[in-house]
């Protein structure tokens, strides 16, 4: 009799999972974050699939070919690499009504030119420094090209005295918009879902109630962190997943497993993470500025996305900086594995599940089995 | 009509009493203040972003390049072509310079930067090696700005719209979460001073974050009229997005989901239209933050001539997609509601 008892129940560590797990969805559901975060997909989808490869933005020099015969406007005026005034009072009307724009003036001849560069205030020295050699490459080229007595402005007979360039990997070429924007969407996006929604959560059911009465039940505190993990995981997974697809039907090639499994660690990391924080906030009015402190500065290394040659040291201090160093990298297959990028998110992973777990146990879920 | 203004005055000290004690209404009232802040510090900083080098310094060809090469980026001095290559191989972008076979010096990238990053390296290292093609002189014009410095303005003045209909939006909810708005069916206060006293509220606080950010961060010299103009043309947003928040959400778990999609609506969708091919932007017409983003976007970067048109558009719209949302929520939201209409809705 004792024995067909003991058969009957089912075994008690499994169980309550996923009784946490269904209840954890159907608030999803019922809350309305399932149906927005669908909404959210589908236009990032359709942005993925309208974004253009490039953005063909005007340049953003304006020259006024003063030199000799003015070669560089018979050359250069057709391609839509360069702007050029007709004359000085039009060159400075037009910096005056576009404060973005640098303007050149060359005056002399092409032997022998002066050029005048006129910057914003705001440009720094080196950038000035690297609009001069753009500006002498240009020079030595039309040089070249009128020295060969070609029409056509060629860039070989400039070649053979250039230095050389050399390539660690495999020459990959310049990612069209659309694949540059996907790891920023995927690692800022739907990577820190669980993070808002974790605490959004943890707040009603310590509104409700919900919490004291999990503390009188069997379940372990394993389950709870488990179930809200496996939740918002597989949410910002299955938006990712969305997004990701719309970038296959644009032809991005990716490490399929590899991108997955970094949008997975992220996400788990990031609801951690955010469970861990939530738990030292009594409401959400209490947590939402220093929520959405901690999210603002997870997004820092964006910047570094925006413009690659801003880097500072303190970007890789960022949850989210090795998880998009990995995005990129699997998006855009071809170089090797970047190692710290790769020792950071685990070292995160771990770290925030620790974290999490001593947050339950001294905090939130104190004397739960 | 003396009443009716004493009603509206009475429910905004209301709306006030209870920003002063609830602390994310006080932390939303901050917040533009602290981004304006930390942008102030950070733009700078990205503006003056250099380029990377990693050179091989114990090599002659290259050491007498180093003082050059400073002049156009940040230098990383190194011991050996192979403390270049492990440094080039990590995650941030440097360029480095090593000595070819013949003792040249040569560029090694790590191949994902792009061919137009190789040209630019080439024709950075051909000039540093035999100095430059012309005499250069440089004039420094006076009120110029950065393009990134005039976004983040332009972000940060939507921002600035949006946190006042969401601080009154949370206020709203609170009314709904503790029954308030029942309450108010035995008191005299109308439908449309219930909504104008919100509506009121909501621009009070955007307008506080606006010339906040504003002062803080704006360029100096710029038109006042203009921002006075943007300011009230967008006076009827920060009420339509109270109304779409408040309105939907039955709780603030609830107005959390509303508020992601509102922002991604309202702040990112405009933005999106910096990268869409023109043909395609007649999609975003529709929406009114989109003129609303037109309007702040002729204060702060070029003046295009449409300024007048865009504040028009955003004025219209603005009006009009309250009007609309008031209309969609008022039974749910006025003062006298059905029940039933209410349970419908917290559900």
């Amino acid at each position: 009799m004792k024995k067909s008892l003991r058969s009957a129940r089912p075994p008690r560590s499994r169980q309550p999972v996923f009784t946490l797990l269904e209840r954890d969805s159907i608030l999803l559901w019922r809350n309305g974050h399932v149906l927005v975060t669908a909404i959210l997909m589908v236009v990032m989808m359709t942005l993925t699939l309208l974004l253009p490869e490039r953005i063909a933005g005007k340049p953003k020099e304006l020259v006024l070919d003063q030199l000799t015969g003015s070669p560089l406007q018979s050359a250069y005026a057709a391609q839509a690499k360069l702007r050029f005034a007709s004359d000085e009072a039009g060159l400075r009307a037009s910096l005056a009504d576009d404060p973005g724009l640098t303007g050149i003036i060359l005056r002399g001849t092409l032997e022998q030119p002066q050029a005048t560069i006129l910057a914003g205030a705001h440009l720094p020295d080196s950038a000035l420094a690297l609009l001069e050699a753009s500006i002498d490459e240009l020079l030595r080229r039309t040089r070249n090209s009128a020295a060969a007595d070609t029409t056509a402005v060629s860039a070989t007979s400039a070649q053979g005295t250039m230095p050389a360039v050399h390539y660690l990997e495999a020459q990959r070429p310049e990612p069209p918009l659309y694949l540059r924007g996907l790891p920023v969407f995927l690692i800022f996006e739907a990577g820190i879902l669980g993070f808002l929604l974790v605490a959004v959560f943890v707040f009603q059911e310590k509104q409700e109630g919900t919490l004291r009465a999990f503390l009188v039940t069997p379940a372990k505190r394993s389950a709870y962190l488990l179930s809200k993990l496996a939740t918002f995981t597989l949410l910002s997974l299955l938006y990712g997943a969305g997004v990701l697809a719309a970038g296959l039907l644009r032809g991005v090639q990716p490490n399929l497993a590899g991108i997955l499994l970094t949008l997975t660690a992220a996400a788990a990391s990031l609801t951690l993470l955010g469970l861990g924080f939530a738990t030292f906030f009594d409401n959400l009015s209490q947590w939402f500025f220093p929520g959405l402190g901690v999210l603002v500065l997870n997004m820092a290394p964006f910047l570094g996305s925006v413009n690659p040659v801003f880097q500072p040291f303190w970007l890789s201090l960022a949850p989210s900086w090795p998880f998009l160093k990995l995005a990129e990298h699997f998006l855009q297959p071809g170089g090797q594995l970047p190692i710290l990028p790769l020792i950071l998110a685990a070292s995160w992973l771990a770290g925030s599940a620790i974290f999490c777990t001593l947050a339950l146990r001294f905090k939130l879920l104190k004397g739960a089995a | 009509m003396k009443h009716s203004i004493q009603r509206i005055k009475s429910l905004i000290q209301s709306d006030l009493a209870n920003a002063t004690r609830d602390s994310m209404v006080l932390y939303i009232l901050a917040a533009p203040i602290l981004l304006a802040t930390i942008m102030a510090f950070l733009l700078p900083a990205l503006g003056k972003a250099e380029l990377h080098f990693a050179a091989d310094q114990n090599n002659p060809a290259i050491q007498v390049l180093l003082p050059e090469l400073e002049r156009f980026g940040q230098v990383e001095a190194l011991e050996s072509a192979n403390a270049v290559e492990r440094r080039v191989h990590q995650s941030d972008h440097v360029a480095g310079i090593i000595a070819d076979d013949d003792g040249r010096a040569s560029i090694l990238l790590q191949g994902n930067e792009g061919p137009e990053a190789a040209a630019l390296m080439q024709a950075v290292l051909y000039t540093a090696a035999n100095g430059p093609e012309a005499q250069y002189q440089t004039e420094r014009q006076t009120g110029t700005r950065s393009g990134l410095a005039d976004y983040a303005r332009v972000i940060l003045g939507m921002l600035s719209v949006l946190i006042g209909g969401i601080a009154a939006a949370f206020a709203l909810i609170d009314e709904k979460e503790n029954k308030v708005t029942r309450s108010y069916s035995v008191s005299p206060l109308r439908g449309f001073e219930y909504f104008f006293s919100r509506g009121l509220w909501a621009f009070a606080v955007s307008i506080f974050g606006t010339l906040a950010a504003h002062l803080i961060l704006g360029p100096a010299g710029l038109s006042w009229g203009r921002l006075l103009l943007v300011i009230l043309a967008s006076s009827t947003f920060p009420l339509a997005i109270c109304l779409l928040v408040g309105g939907i959400a039955a709780n603030q778990i609830q107005a959390v989901a509303a508020l992601k999609l509102v922002m991604f609506v309202f702040l990112t969708l405009p933005l999106v239209s910096l990268f869409i091919p023109q043909k395609l932007e007649f999609l975003l017409w529709i929406l009114p933050n989109f003129w609303l983003f037109k309007a702040f976007e002729g204060i702060y970067t070029v003046n295009d001539g449409a300024f007048l048109l865009n504040a028009l558009l955003c004025a219209v719209s603005g009006l009009a997609a309250s009007l609309l949302l008031a209309a969609a929520l008022a039974p749910t939201l006025t003062p006298g509601h059905k029940r039933k209409a209410n349970k419908v809705i917290t559900a």
